[in-house]
């Protein structure tokens, strides 16, 4: 009688909610990375000054060196947070939800964090761009960010995979070797990624395009050949993320049911 | 095949071996072994170092007679290129690049391309098939071409 209740509710709600206060730490520190960046900005307005991108290009270097590293330490954190996250408090579902389930809602708050950190971070670049008198269209960019964030998705389900299977080999002892595993069939697993993308770029798929970048009612792209970023990488990406994350929960079922 | 391979695959066997043994979950063997798989055959189609090594540089595509093709190719796909009997052939459904023609001798050539863009030294020309002859080096320059076929040398056609 009891469980024909349960089965009624929708438990995602309730792991999302979990997801949440489980990584309230590392999203305070994905937080002060963003804060960082927004001093960045601010400071590079400053100095830039309303003088041009020829005169500041080391400026205008040194920014979009400390936004890639900002971007590649919060994925990086991002990525640990998941994969480190031990079995979820389950106590406060009444009914064990399907491991699908359960992946799938630690995967769409990774996902989420990842989007608004790197949409933030975007459109700060973005803000910070203009100080410069780079005309770049907040659109374009967003997307590009976007962009970026889809061919991060297939990692952060691998971080989840990987999480996945150290539970799995809880027992032996051999969560070491099963890390190590996944790292290295992940760097193999990117390069195939990799190379079936480089193979297949522009063929079928219409292309993602580019933020138009101006500078001096100059358009900065007109000599490149193509007008935007493959879309063929993402259908990969997608079908990749999807794969893994049945995995993932098909190995949870087996490992905690 | 070196010692330092065999042992390699070795290292990998024995991992497989454990991590199968290690665990009652079916799909986390099954996943360790494919990772484990993907690992010990890196290259197993072939050819991905060299692919890499040749991406985007400059690189003799086939030699006319007495001539060179050389391209810079940033995209092609679904690309062939070579001699083919007395001419030199290049079919791509999709190609975006440069290609440098040294040709020692005039030569006929023929250039068929469905859509895009197509220039000879700087001269767009239109889709469909062009036919003409090489009196000096010569670039042609792709731009999202589709559907190209190029031919250089005797016998050259847009077939």
């Amino acid at each position: 009688m009891n469980t024909s209740v349960n089965a009624r509710v929708n438990p995602l709600p309730t792991l999302l909610w979990l997801e949440l206060r489980k990584h309230t730490g590392w999203l305070m520190v994905l937080g002060g990375l963003l804060a960082l960046s927004l001093v960045v900005v601010v400071r590079v307005r400053q100095e830039a000054g309303g003088r041009s991108l020829d005169e500041l290009g080391e400026l205008f270097a040194v920014q979009f060196g400390l936004f890639s590293l900002a971007a590649f330490a919060g994925f990086l954190l991002l990525l640990i947070a998941l994969g480190r996250a031990s079995r979820a408090e389950t106590w406060l579902l009444v009914s064990l939800p399907p491991g699908l389930t359960h992946q799938l809602a630690r995967f769409l708050f990774g996902g989420a964090v990842l989007l608004v950190f790197a949409e933030v971070l975007a459109g700060l670049f973005w803000w910070g761009a203009r100080g410069f008198g780079l005309e770049v269209s907040l659109m374009g960019m967003l997307g590009f960010a976007l962009y970026l964030v889809i061919l991060c998705l297939p990692l952060l389900a691998l971080a989840l995979l990987g999480q996945n299977l150290t539970l799995a080999y809880g027992l032996s002892r051999l969560g070491w070797l099963s890390g190590i595993a996944t790292v290295l069939g992940s760097f193999a697993l990117l390069g195939w990624l990799f190379e079936l993308s480089a193979r297949t770029v522009y063929s079928f798929l219409p292309v993602w395009p580019f933020p138009a970048l101006r500078f001096a009612g100059r358009d900065l792209l007109q000599e490149v050949p193509v007008t935007g970023f493959p879309s063929e990488p993402l259908l990969y990406a997608l079908v990749l993320t999807a794969l893994v994350i049945v995995l993932a929960g098909r190995v949870w079922d087996e490992v905690e049911a | 095949m070196s010692i330092w391979t065999i042992l390699w695959w070795a290292l990998l066997a024995g991992a497989a071996f454990a991590l199968w043994r290690g665990t009652q979950s079916m799909t986390a063997k099954a996943v360790m072994v494919g990772a484990l798989l993907l690992v010990a055959l890196p290259d197993s189609l072939g050819g991905r170092a060299d692919f890499l090594r040749d991406f985007g540089e400059r690189q003799v595509e086939g030699n006319l007679n007495g001539g060179v093709v050389e391209s810079r190719r940033s995209v092609c796909v679904f690309c062939t290129s070579g001699m083919r009997g007395e001419h030199w052939q290049l079919t791509a459904r999709f190609l975006s690049g440069s290609y440098a023609l040294n040709v020692g001798q005039p030569q006929p050539y023929a250039l068929a391309f469905r859509a895009g863009r197509v220039l000879r030294d700087g001269q767009a020309l239109t889709p469909g098939c062009t036919t003409g002859t090489l009196e000096a080096d010569t670039t042609f320059d792709f731009a999202r071409a589709e559907r190209v076929n190029f031919q250089v040398g005797p016998g050259a056609s847009c077939r």
